[in-house]
């Protein structure tokens, strides 16, 4: 026989799907934050933050919603090098494929993208764009330039990135758009909202609020992690439910479990 | 499915480890409560001690009060409130060496002396005097006389206030009570002479001996005169 939480636990599988996203005050207020500047006549948007803040789902969710209405085109994993990324990004221009033992000469393709100023407007959704070395960053500033192609370009929010944004990137005309982690009320209603998609509301109902504060503690508002803790609290009370029913509480996801959870994926420690 | 197993008994253990500090906090918590009852019955009973103790004092026997406060005047201990009790028997009566060790230490008026060993004298053998030494030199002590003289205006506790601050080496404080006496009954000697004393030792012994002088002329004090002769020779 099934667990109950099973489901549940498989709504927290860390995806960036289009169908997993969840409609949140914060997450809202950044979407259109994004569509605001792709309209203006930008050649770069800087999206940063934290890792687990909800970069992905968020270029994903644009590159979803414009894919009928501009020419835009979603880099979810980088290119692990110059030649690679050259021919990802002519095949783009192109819309044709680069004939075989052949690279892509950079000053032609700026050329190129000169020629189209006025004419197409490609938007490129660059995701975890801090595997791009500064040399590349440079060319891909230089092809912005062309004012054909906008690039929208998604960080990692740590120490030397952030360095790496302020010093390689502010001085350009940036459009800069930061995702923070999570409030308890936000990490409150992605929670609910999660379980409630998947009509789990019961489940959704047994996390009562001191729970929440306790996950909030751990997670600190970030949502891949918030996706990880509630992923093992479900395994571990789908365990109890098949093994030991008397260890848990239907109405009311013990704390006990939660701790536990906390435990094994080293929030806390004894 | 991973074995639980291990991940139940680390819990306990981090469980065990976050109420610890619950459970000190309680501990202590109830150890203060406890303390603080315990002050405050010892207070109160030490209160209620204190006061039958001076009711049967005043009631019984007046020239135990004398000794009694003399006794401690003469010592310099500090101790919060202390209770003793000295029961003289028959025979310490008859040879009358306690009671002449309390009174020898007494420098009240020859007369008063006198007194006291006629009523020792007159006493019974076979009776029991039982002597309550109050010893009293807290601070929380003389706040309570305090506030008991500024109701009543006894100068019995102004003039013990007196005392007790000039044995303490609180000058200021013992002027200042020998001085609320004085304004209540200007003819007590022990009085005036710590008034002038508590002056010598502020440093302002002209105006001791002027005090003296004056108090002398105006009662003939053998004993203001002896400390007046005293204050002179002293340097």
């Amino acid at each position: 026989m099934k667990s109950r939480y099973e489901a549940a636990k498989n709504v927290f599988v860390d995806s960036i799907e289009i169908d997993d996203y969840i409609e949140l005050k914060s997450s809202a207020t950044a979407y259109k934050q994004l569509l605001h500047s792709i309209d203006k006549p930008l050649k770069m948007i800087l999206l940063f933050g934290r890792p687990g803040t909800g970069k992905s789902i968020l270029l994903n969710r644009i590159a979803q919603n414009l894919k009928y209405q501009k020419e835009i085109h979603y880099f979810d994993t980088p290119a692990t090098n110059t030649k690679e990324f050259f021919h990802k990004l002519f095949k783009v221009l192109t819309k044709k494929d680069l004939p075989q033992n052949t690279e892509v000469n950079f000053s032609a393709l700026v050329n190129y993208c000169k020629k189209l100023r006025g004419k197409r407007e490609i938007i490129i959704l660059l995701d975890e764009a801090q595997m791009y070395g500064p040399e590349m960053m440079e060319k891909i500033r230089l092809i912005s330039d062309s004012r054909a192609v906008k690039f929208v370009v998604s960080l990692h929010k740590t120490e030397n990135e952030d360095l790496i944004a302020k010093e390689h990137f502010q001085s350009r005309i940036w459009e800069v758009i930061e995702l923070k982690n999570a409030s308890l009320l936000d990490l409150t209603q992605y929670i609910h909202k999660k379980l409630l998609k998947k009509n789990l509301f019961e489940i959704a109902n047994s996390i009562q609020e001191k729970d929440m504060k306790l996950i909030y503690t751990f997670t600190k508002g970030n949502y891949r992690e918030c996706n990880k803790l509630l992923f093992t609290i479900f395994e571990i009370c789908e365990y109890y439910d098949k093994n030991e029913p008397t260890k848990i509480n239907y109405e009311h996801i013990p704390q006990r479990i939660i701790e536990i959870a906390g435990l094994k994926l080293g929030y806390i420690h004894v | 499915m991973y074995d639980l197993k291990p991940l139940e008994e680390e819990w306990e253990r981090y469980h065990k480890k976050k109420k610890l500090p619950l459970y000190v906090g309680t501990f202590i918590g109830t150890l203060f409560i406890v303390g603080a009852m315990f002050t405050l019955y010892y207070d109160t009973f030490s209160d209620k001690v204190i006061e039958k103790n001076i009711h049967k004092i005043e009631n019984n026997d007046s020239v135990i009060i004398k000794g009694t406060v003399e006794i401690t005047n003469n010592t310099s201990k500090q101790v919060v409130i202390k209770e003793v009790e000295n029961t003289i028997i028959e025979e310490e009566v008859e040879n009358k060496k306690p009671i002449e060790m309390i009174v020898d230490n007494i420098p009240i008026l020859e007369e008063e002396r006198k007194e006291i060993i006629k009523e020792v004298e007159n006493n019974k053998p076979r009776k029991k005097i039982h002597l309550n030494i109050i010893e009293s030199s807290s601070l929380d002590a003389y706040k309570d006389v305090e506030k008991r003289f500024f109701k009543s205006g006894d100068v019995d506790e102004s003039l013990f206030l007196a005392k007790a601050y000039y044995n303490k080496g609180k000058y200021k404080k013992s002027e200042f009570w020998a001085l609320q006496t004085n304004k209540i009954n200007s003819t007590i000697d022990e009085s005036w002479i710590i008034f002038a004393q508590s002056k010598v030792k502020l440093g302002h012994k002209n105006e001791a001996i002027s005090i003296l002088r004056n108090y002398i002329k105006r009662t003939g004090s053998d004993l203001a005169k002896n400390s007046l002769l005293k204050i002179k020779t002293s340097k």
